[in-house]
């Protein structure tokens, strides 16, 4: 009886795990080597287009352009609508200085709530940033320019168009005003 | 008497916890494996700036700008120090050398669409080309100045590129 058992003991086999574990070895280099640890986004933005019959000012009467000037110490916010006064247009602007070293993005995002909701169907940016903002910075502005968080879900759109111009600081009196090629004429595009 | 004598049996290795620890690890790869991303080749010299941007990625004719130099498509074109190039670039408003080149594959794209036929039926003139969709991958480094990045954009919009994608890390 013992002999018997023995031998049904010693026919069950353990489970050879080794062609897995092979399998699993040429997997795993492979896909660490493959995998990203770091997620990459993008922000679309694009460069004003010379376009003989458009300009950057909208055509329909309830949209506005903000034109977004980031200094290193001051972000002015103006407006170009064709349907507005200069007077209209110049209540709309506002200015957002710094707060200590850092900008109050709380504060822009919540003027650009209002004109957003005045104006629901805008939603192109013109940055026109000073030569030494720094790229960082800029990205940082971009980000509450172009939508707010309402939760981890949830965002509201403000204005996600964005296009990069220069600024130029206008001409002193007495001097010739000169005729800046990019706001000559401009297309708009998202991408 | 016998039973001292028993041969022991040889010690084996216990590989179940070693293929417990692999599928566990196989499976997060597999999981956080994304196939689009595969392609794109962040530069190791490149400190891209953070962001909430909720785009997700997707190719370009990739343009890094780091502090030391422009590559296009990881050829180096244009030298930087300290993340500027030299003066006369900045006065000229462009860099002649980078719209050389994007020209160069602007016109390349261009050539390959009307080989395609897209641009050579009247019919179809009035659709949109490849040249329409290339965009550039822009990879800037976070500490770069906007007049430097800027003159890379303009230099691209005179080759012909008009849109750009920004590369981030998203927070």
């Amino acid at each position: 009886m013992f002999k018997s058992y023995r031998r049904t003991m010693a026919e069950v086999e353990e489970l050879n795990l080794i062609p897995i574990m092979n399998l699993f070895i040429v997997l795993i280099p492979f896909l660490l080597a493959a995998a990203a640890f770091y997620q990459v986004g993008i922000i679309p933005v694009s460069t004003p287009q010379s376009t003989p019959n458009q300009t950057d000012v909208p055509k329909t009467p309830v949209t506005v352009t903000l034109n977004m000037v980031v200094g290193l110490d001051l972000i002015e916010v103006s407006v170009s609508s064709t349907s507005l006064s200069s007077e209209e247009r110049a209540a709309l602007s506002f200015d957002i200085p710094k707060k200590g070293e850092s900008w109050d993005l709380d504060k822009l995002q919540s003027q650009l709530q209002e004109l957003k909701t005045d104006y629901p169907k805008s939603n192109t940016v013109m940055m026109l940033p000073k030569p030494k903002v720094d790229y960082a910075r800029l990205v940082k502005i971009l980000d509450a320019v172009r939508e707010k968080k309402i939760d981890e879900e949830h965002f509201e759109p403000l204005f996600p168009v964005t296009v990069f111009s220069q600024f130029v600081p206008p001409p002193l009196e007495g001097e010739d005003e000169e005729v800046v090629e990019d706001e000559d004429v401009m297309n708009l595009e998202d991408d | 008497m016998k039973g001292i004598f028993r041969k022991k049996k040889a010690p084996g290795l216990m590989l179940t916890p070693l293929l417990d620890m692999f599928t566990i690890i196989l499976i997060f790869l597999i999981v956080s494996f994304n196939a689009e991303d595969y392609d794109f080749k962040l530069d190791d010299k490149v400190k891209l700036p953070e962001s909430t941007a909720r785009s997700q990625f997707k190719p370009g004719i990739n343009v890094s700008i780091r502090s030391d130099g422009v590559t296009v498509e990881q050829e180096p074109i244009l030298k930087l120090t300290g993340g500027r190039a030299e003066e006369q670039y900045y006065l000229a408003g462009e860099s002649p050398e980078v719209v050389t080149l994007l020209t160069k594959y602007f016109d390349d794209l261009k050539d390959a669409d009307e080989e395609d036929g897209a641009l050579t039926d009247d019919s179809l003139a009035s659709q949109p080309s490849a040249t329409d969709d290339v965009v550039l991958t822009i990879q800037a480094d976070s500490s770069l100045d906007y007049e430097t990045l800027y003159l890379i954009l303009r230099s691209a919009a005179k080759a012909g590129f008009f849109k750009y994608r920004l590369a981030v890390l998203r927070d």
